[in-house]
């Protein structure tokens, strides 16, 4: 594994009982990257995603990280994920902000044994997720665009080199989508995080990803954003030809 | 009212069962917060049932009905917990297939057992002054080991019933606290059964919850509050039933339902 690469993924493949999703993936992921994973409905997006993070184990193939095979929570690996449909599935929980952002502690704490200054790094993630003063905010009482940030909050409080986000944006209006990303840019120049999300929209991922992996069971496209105006490629990726209205955001 | 308790609490039995109900109201609500924060509310009622199958098999085979509703409930909810995890089968059929399975075995223990219809009854709708000295005991231990297990675990069950694949990916043992978590929750029932009833049930583990959600705070505060509600509900109920002859248990949930009338009141124009 090359020193610049956090994420190798080697001759890959998943089924759904009988019906691949996943046929030979090979793709390196580089330290610092800001990467669009896109595709169509059924592609296998998701279920890369759900592999990279150990939640489903693939039928052939690996997933190494920097470090070794799979060192989820070793130090030099570590990975926040931001899960799909935050705007619909969370809008009731009893949860404050806080409870959130802490709630991307627990899982590694021992009980008898808290994390030390874990206040304030809990208060460090929501600041720099420009939630400051929303603290004791219920999360259903939150715009869009304010839920994403906490949930990100809740990944940067455990220190990921890597933010994995699914779907990000169904659900949240479009202002609130353009500011989002350009905190998700700053994470990712400042902070040097590698940002991986998943999107099914062709203007999103071109416009705001430097770099695009287009999947559809096997890699169709591995390169720069710009190249995704292309109809050529588009077609490609769908597997069918599309006429391409592009609106102006 | 407080002088109408200390007037109670000259019979024995009452004492048992206002430190039963105090128990019962301190634990429920703590598993029904967890079970409401998975969608998974009806289970309470499912594994309630079920638990009459370890009470009806108890007392035909005449040991405590306690531990056949523990061994039950417990084993019944680790089992449908895995089965909802295997996510080839809808929670909700999971649900039906085991609360019609249960309520079909207890009907076959309680048609073998001549002369158990009484006593089983006190189970399905509650009787709690009839908690014995020694029955008092179990829920005194079993209630604190519930307590304190719950207290200290509580951000990790928080986590684990919102968001199970940040749980796994962030390296918990999601199997082993989902069982634990099961296992808590049995034994919760079992305790509650003789207080509030098997048919009543979800009432003192799932209202006292919502009530708590209407006033729009976060989790410990709605976990507080979910516990308040039980708390008084249960203590006004027994002592309301005693001095107008009424169930308990009936008279606990109506003050439940009352209670989560008006905090969804406050909600409504506060909210």
């Amino acid at each position: 594994m090359k020193n610049d690469v956090i994420i190798s993924i080697k001759n890959l493949s998943f089924s759904y009982n009988s019906n691949k999703v996943l046929d030979d993936i090979n793709i390196d992921i580089e330290r610092g990257a800001y990467l669009g994973l896109i595709g169509p409905n059924g592609g296998g997006k998701s279920t890369l995603l759900k592999i990279i993070l150990g939640l489903l184990k693939p039928d052939s193939g690996r997933v190494e990280f920097a470090g070794g095979v799979n060192p989820r929570c070793s130090d030099d690996c570590r990975i926040g994920y931001v899960p799909q449909r935050i705007s619909q599935d969370y809008q009731d929980l009893p949860a404050t902000v806080f409870d959130i952002v802490e709630s991307g502690l627990v899982a590694k704490e021992e009980i008898f044994k808290l994390q030390k200054n874990r206040n304030e790094v809990i208060n460090d993630a929501i600041k720099l997720a420009g939630l400051k003063g929303l603290e004791n905010k219920l999360i259903g009482e939150l715009s869009g665009g304010q839920r994403q940030k906490a949930f990100v909050a809740r990944a940067l409080a455990s220190h990921p080199q890597i933010l994995i986000l699914d779907e990000p944006f169904v659900g949240v209006d479009l202002s609130s989508q353009d500011e989002f990303y350009k905190f998700l840019r700053k994470l990712n120049i400042e902070k040097g995080l590698t940002i991986i999300f998943v999107s099914h929209d062709i203007d999103i991922i071109s416009a705001q990803a430097k770099q695009i992996i287009a999947l559809n069971r096997k890699i169709v496209y591995t390169g720069k954003a710009e190249k995704m105006n292309e109809k050529e490629l588009v077609d490609n990726i769908y597997g069918q030809k599309f006429t391409h209205i592009h609106h102006d955001r | 009212m407080i002088a109408d308790i200390f007037e109670i609490l000259q019979y024995d039995f009452m004492v048992r069962a206002f430190l039963a109900g105090v128990i019962v109201s301190l634990i429920a609500p703590l598993m029904g917060f967890f079970l409401v924060i998975r969608k998974f509310s009806l289970m309470v009622d499912t594994l309630a049932h079920i638990s009459l199958v370890g009470v009806a098999g108890s007392l035909l085979f005449q040991f405590n009905p306690l531990f056949g509703a523990m061994l039950v409930s417990v084993g019944a909810g680790i089992a449908m917990d895995r089965l909802r995890s295997l996510k080839n089968i809808f929670s909700d059929t999971v649900m039906a297939i085991f609360m019609s399975g249960g309520l079909a075995l207890t009907l076959i223990l309680f048609s073998l057992g001549n002369g158990i219809g009484v006593n089983m009854l006190n189970y399905l709708f509650g009787s709690i002054t009839t908690i014995t000295q020694s029955e008092i005991l179990l829920f005194v231990i079993l209630g604190i080991i519930v307590l304190i297990t719950v207290f200290l675990l509580r951000k990790k069950l928080f986590l684990i019933s919102y968001d199970e694949d940040l749980a796994v990916i962030n390296g918990m043992n999601t199997k082993l606290y989902n069982a634990l978590f099961m296992l808590l929750v049995g034994v919760t029932i079992s305790l509650a059964i003789k207080a509030i009833g098997a048919l009543l049930m979800g009432a003192l583990m799932i209202i006292p919850v919502a009530s708590a959600m209407q006033l729009g705070y976060g989790m410990n505060k709605t976990l507080l509050y979910s516990i308040i509600f039980s708390l008084t509900s249960v203590i006004a109920g027994i002592t309301f039933s005693f001095y107008l002859d009424l169930p308990s248990s009936a008279v606990i949930v109506i003050l439940l339902l009352i209670t989560f009338l008006a905090s969804a009141f406050i909600h409504r124009n506060h909210g």
